[in-house]
Order: structure tokens, then sequence, then C-alpha cells
């Protein structure tokens, strides 16, 4: 199935010379890095090095003491929320149903169109014999395919992904990374994802930006060449570039893991 | 097999009560018998406590006489305007200062200072305000449901998870629809059992504003029988209120059943 045809190397966000601190606590210190449109960017790091607060400016939920970020290009027809989230804990309204908390965020639109994004967001995800179900009825991995539905739904320009499949055991990650993998091969999303699992970095991204132990800046951009149908999990291809993002976050996770123990 | 063999015992239970309800009716039903019998034994004499058969005969009276439904109308109506009133002007603020800094700074010192006062202080005041018929009635029972329907409501949107919050924000819902989408449902929890405590404490003052000054209510009914010595009377005026005070916990475990069937 052809991709949409997309503009080559149109840039969709800008992040530039972002800075924050929370109180005297520097957590990012001046990251820059593009994303460009139909690219997914992996934002990789150790715990606590400033990924989710990086996310979050990008997202407009937190204003950054220093630096900006820009969106560019148009957003795809029937986008009603360009920057959309999918949150590790996948924030459901428990009292809505599956429809219902999809429902919450296609705001504006004409009755039938957000009944045939709905269909069409739930037959996605594989949800649509759940529609009814509220999450506390759910697994995790089920509430958080809800969570993705949600977000295709609002048809995004970018899926901001924080730390997706963190929430979930091994199993259940292994099979939506999976899922990931076809969505985004399938649809041509763009995104920024944030992991600390370099497995899920290396199997989604087109490239990968390495964020030092904090106040996080960039310590490197890792293309990932292999093209995304020869990307298994075991491949020797894959098993380099993961070797070459550990040999560039190992020191930095050491540290920052000293850091966290000598600040109990 | 080893002789030092033992089964491991389960060690885990209790700490999950149920509700049996047959077992509640049950013990009503003992309690009764217990007292009819203690006083048909003599056990206990009619000028301390009276039989149960006593109790029920004069309710039947009450009932006859067509003063029953004077009595608990006139009650039931005050609590109703004057619970509805306060726990809706309660609920509004509550609201207000759940989510708007300035709202708080300015309420919240208010509220505490306010909540204080034992509420039935303030009737002689409602009466000389609202006078002495079903107006400072009304004012005082709506006056102290109000309190802990603000501290609840205001408690309840404070505990709404910040990220349900951040995730409507993050699909660009307008503040309204975020406070009744996600902070509104969010906080029903909060609400029904501010129903619960603002009921009781509106059936006390309720009873108490009877008491004072009222020519028909459960409250002016008990006070008459004292006066009469009319024990039975009393204690089935008594009764009456108790089967008010399971009939508010018996509407309000519906709703709860009912509105929060998501938990
Ligand atoms: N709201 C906040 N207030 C104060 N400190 C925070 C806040 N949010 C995060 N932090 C701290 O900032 C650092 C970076 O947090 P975060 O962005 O969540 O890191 P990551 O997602 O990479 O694990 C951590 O040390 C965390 O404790
Ligand atoms: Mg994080």
């Amino acid at each position: 199935m052809p991709l949409p045809q997309r503009e080559p190397c149109s840039v969709q966000l800008d992040i530039q010379s972002v800075s924050h601190s929370y109180g005297t606590l520097p957590v990012l210190d001046s990251v820059s890095f593009t994303v460009r449109d139909g690219e997914v960017v992996a934002l990789i790091g150790p715990s606590g090095c400033g990924k989710s607060t990086l996310l979050a400016i990008v997202g407009g939920l937190l204003r950054p003491q220093a630096g900006a970020v820009f969106q560019e290009g148009e957003a795809p027809a029937g986008c009603i929320n360009p920057l959309t989230y999918v949150f590790q804990d996948f924030a459901l309204l428990p009292w809505r149903s599956v429809e219902g908390n999809i429902r919450l965020v296609l705001r504006g639109l004409a009755a039938r169109e957000v009944e045939a994004r709905i269909e069409e967001v739930l037959a996605q995800t594989h949800l649509s014999d759940f529609r009814r179900a509220y999450p506390k009825q759910l697994s995790g991995g089920m509430r958080q395919r809800v969570g993705i539905a949600r977000a295709l739904a609002v048809r995004p320009a970018v899926l901001l992904m924080d730390e997706p499949l963190s929430s979930l055991d091994a199993q259940t990650r292994v099979i939506l990374l999976d899922e990931f993998a076809e969505l985004f091969q399938r649809a041509g999303v763009t995104a920024v994802y944030v992991t600390h699992n370099l497995a899920e970095a290396v199997r989604l991204a087109d490239r990968v930006v390495v964020l030092s132990r904090r106040p996080g800046r960039v310590k490197d951009v890792v293309p990932i060449a292999v093209p995304r149908p020869e990307r298994a999990i075991d491949s020797p291809a894959m098993l380099a570039v993961e070797r070459r993002l550990w040999n560039l976050i190992r020191d930095e996770a050491v540290l920052a893991d000293q850091e966290l123990a000598d600040a109990r | 097999m080893r002789a030092d063999r033992t089964p491991v015992t389960y060690r885990a239970g209790g700490f999950s009560p149920r509700m049996i309800q047959a077992l509640g009716a049950a013990s009503f039903v003992a309690v009764i018998a217990a007292l009819e019998a203690a006083a048909r034994l003599g056990w206990i004499g009619p000028l301390s406590f009276p039989a149960p058969s006593a109790i029920g005969a004069a309710l039947a009276d009450l009932y006859r006489s067509g003063l029953l439904a004077q009595h608990l109308g006139a009650s039931l109506r005050r609590l109703a305007v004057g619970w509805s009133a306060g726990v809706a002007s309660g609920l509004v603020i509550g609201f207000a200062l759940g989510v708007s800094t300035f709202a708080r700074s300015l309420g919240l010192p208010w509220v505490a200072a306010i909540s204080a006062i034992p509420k039935i202080a303030l009737l002689p005041l409602f009466i000389i305000w609202f006078g002495i018929g079903e107006g400072s009635k009304y004012a005082t029972i709506a006056f102290g449901a109000f309190f802990p329907t603000v501290i609840n409501t205001f408690g309840g949107v404070d505990n709404i998870p910040r990220n349900l919050i951040r995730m409507g924000q993050s699909f660009n819902l307008k503040p309204l629809s975020i406070i009744l989408a996600i902070v509104l449902p969010g906080t029903l929890p909060a609400i029904l059992s501010a129903f619960r405590i603002s009921a009781s404490i509106g059936i006390i003052l309720l009873v108490s504003a009877e008491m004072i000054s009222a020519q028909y209510g459960i409250g002016a009914y008990i006070i008459e029988q004292q006066n009469l010595f009319q024990l039975d009377r009393l204690m089935a005026g008594v009764v009456l209120l108790m089967a008010v005070g399971l009939a508010v916990y018996g509407i309000i475990a519906v709703l709860e059943r009912w509105l929060l069937r998501w938990r």
C-alpha cells in the first residue's frame, strides 16, 4: 500500500534551545531537535532526565523557561487537535465507556462524523467489541489501545507518546509494540515517542534523540537506517543500533542512578 | 512423606465488609422483640420506656387522626426546601473554591470561620430576619447543609487526578467542558458523601428548630408529647425520625449505586 504523498523534508516540529528547571533543579539544558513530517523521533535517556518534561513542553502543557517550540506545515484533513498526547497511565475517564472516552475529545464535529470516527478508530485498534466496556473492565493493554484510539480519532498532525508501554506487563508490551510498528508504517504517523526502552526506540523510530542525564542535553541523534519491514527484534542490524545506543546512555544511566541514590 | 509436612493455612481473610441487608433487618426485629418481651415481663416500666406495641399503637392513632401526614409533611417539606437550597449553593461555592484561585483565597477563610458556628445558634437571628414561620427554618437548614457541601465538594475537586485535567487540556477541551465532563463526574463520590452528611445535619437542625417554635412537624410533636408526658407518643415521634433517617440513607445508597456504577 503506497503511503500518502508528503513533502519530502518539510519540518513539522522545531524544538529550539528549550531549557527548564523545577525551582532550583535544572531539568533540561538547551535542547534542540526537529521532527519532520511523517517521521517518528524517539526520545531516550535515563530515568529522571527530563523526557516527560520535554514532551509536556512540546505539547503545550508546560511553559518552558527558555527556548521555544514551533510547529509548521498543514495539519491533516479533519484534524481537530494537531499535537495529541498518548499518556503512560492512559488518562482514561473511569466513568466513561470506551466509546464515551473517545467521544469526549470529538467536540465540535457533526454527530455522524463523530460516530464514523469512533467506528473507524475502534476497528483500527481492535476494540470494536469493547466499545461499551468501562476502563476498570479492561486489561492494561486494552486501556492503552483506548488511549491510542482516542488520539487517532482527532486526526493528529503529531502524536506525542510518553512511555506508552511502560505501565504494561512484558508480554502485552511486545504485542502493543508490534501494533504500534504496524500502525506507524501503515498510517505514516508523525510522532515523538518517549521511552527508556532501547528496543522500542530502535523498532519504531526513524531517528533517536539521546538525552544525557539530568539536566537533559541532546547527547546524540542516531538515525535508524534499517527499513521498517526489516526490523525484526533479533535482527543483527537492529541489535547493532541498540548496542550503539546503549553505549551512549550507559554511563549516563549509571551516573543518574547514583545521583538518585545520593539524593535519598 | 516427611513428618514435618504441614499445610499452609489461609490468613488473608476479613477487612472486606459487605452489607447483608437481611441481617440489618433481622436486628431491628430482634431488638423490637426483646424490648416488647422486657415490657411484658415487667422488666422495663412504661414510664421509662414504652413497649414497642404501645409505640406502634400511638403511631397508628397518629395516622388515623390525620396528624401523621400533617407533622411528617411539614417536616419533610422544610427538610427538602432547606436542604436543596443549602446543597445547591454549597455545590456552586464548593466548585468555585475548587477551581479558582481567587474564589479560594477569598472564600476559604470565611468558610473555615463560619462553619465553626453551631448553626442552631443562628436560629434566633434568622427568626428576626426571616420571621418565626417557615423562612427561619428553611434558612437554618440551608445554612447547616451548605458548609459540609462546600467543604466536601471542594475537597473532591482537589482530589481529581491532575493528569485527567491535563488530558482534557491536551485535547483542547474548553474549561467549561473540563468542568462538566471531568471535574463534575470526578467529584460525584465526594458530592454524594456531602449529601449524606448534610442530610444528617439538616435533620438535626430541622428537629431543633421545630422544637423551638412550630405548630406542626415531628420536632413540635415530640415536644408536645413531652409536655403531656405521653411517652409512647413521644417515642412514636422518635421512631418517625429514625424512619426519615433510614429513608434518606436508602435514597442516597440508590443514587450511589446508580451514579457510581463505574467504580
Ligand atoms: N512538577 C514537578 N515539580 C518538581 N520536580 C519535578 C516535576 N516534574 C518532574 N520533576 C523532576 O524533574 C526531573 C525530570 O522529570 P521527568 O521529566 O518526569 O523525567 P523523565 O520523564 O525523563 O523520567 C525529575 O528529577 C523529577 O523528579
Ligand atoms: Mg517520564
